[in-house]
């Protein structure tokens, strides 16, 4: 059988031309653009609003916050100061990296009932689980462990 | 059609891949003709959509906000990449998820002109990705294209395809 193929990589020297123009300064603007926008995205979804219902409260018609996300919008200060009023924090932590949610502990309890006997389930800690209705949990400290059940045809 | 799809890698980083099509008896790609195209009257314009495609690439991936979406067909993924605010030059390309863009070509939006269908240019542009997205559709269903784990890497499967030839 032969091997799946990538797509050939391509060099454009036209484009390579068009970013050896960019200035440092040009550069970094448009990755703070870039990351400014998909922070203020994150943290709207993080508190379970849509742009509208984050427009209401920024006092904004929606298509402002269009535009905020785009990508392309050059935030002044005062803008910035209204964003984080509306998102009750302070300005500089629109600029802050994004948190990685550590979870130290996390307990799963799966219950399985009416199990088809063809089918055995095993846990991802490799405990077989038989019977029917069964119960089976798992806890573990540190890291997490998959949520899927494997299971294997008898 | 015939068309190859090839990965830009001026553009791609660890957070997207960026292809863009070279139609056939054609050298360079869809997006590069929008470069030249454009170069002369629109250079700042096409820095700005290459640095941040770079971006995008790079730092970011390809956040569906970044894009003016539902551009072609429903479900056929057809965008544009939002222009900066004092620009309208728009580019077309079809999103896969954050992970993955095919970029094609587009053109100047003329002062009036509300939709691709009302400008010609603009219509050939649209149109040409829309068929690139159609026939993408086709080759995923059938099984000569299927996306890498990761979901950012479109796969060839030459078995499949050299049957189809």
């Amino acid at each position: 059988m032969k091997n799946k193929k990538t797509a050939r990589k391509y060099s454009s020297p036209i484009v390579a031309k068009l970013l050896s123009e960019l200035t440092p300064a040009e550069e970094l603007q448009h990755r703070t653009k870039a990351t400014l926008a998909a922070r203020l995205d994150d943290l709207i979804n993080a508190r379970g609003w849509g742009k509208s219902e984050f427009a209401e409260r920024a006092n904004k018609n929606p298509s402002e916050i269009t535009k905020w996300l785009s990508g392309t919008h050059n935030f002044t200060v005062e803008t910035l100061a209204e964003i984080a009023l509306a998102l009750d924090m302070p300005v500089a932590e629109l600029f802050a990296p994004k948190q990685i949610q550590v979870v130290n502990k996390i307990k799963i309890v799966v219950t399985v009932k009416e199990v088809e006997p063809s089918i055995k389930y095993v846990t991802p800690m490799g405990h077989l689980v038989s019977g029917s209705p069964n119960y089976f949990s798992g806890e573990h400290h540190g890291v997490m462990f998959p949520l899927t059940t494997r299971m294997h045809q008898a | 059609m015939n068309y190859e799809i090839v990965e830009l890698e001026e553009f791609s980083g660890n957070k997207a891949t960026i292809y863009s099509v070279i139609m056939e008896e054609d050298e360079v790609t869809l997006f590069d003709h929008f470069v030249t195209e454009n170069m002369a009257e629109y250079k700042t314009e096409l820095k700005s959509i290459a640095g941040r495609l770079q971006q995008i690439g790079r730092t970011t991936g390809a956040r569906a906000n970044f894009f003016k979406l539902d551009e072609g067909k429903p479900g056929d993924g057809v965008c544009a990449l939002y222009d900066d605010p004092d620009s309208k030059l728009r580019l077309y390309c079809i999103r896969y998820g954050n992970v993955a863009i095919i970029l094609g070509g587009g053109g100047p939006k003329p002062p009036g002109v509300r939709a691709w269908q009302e400008d010609e240019k603009l219509t050939l542009e649209a149109e040409t990705i829309m068929e690139v997205s159609k026939d993408i559709m086709r080759r995923l269903h059938s099984g000569e294209l299927e996306w890498s784990k990761d979901g950012s890497q479109l796969l060839e499967n030459p078995t499949i395809a050299d049957d189809e030839e």
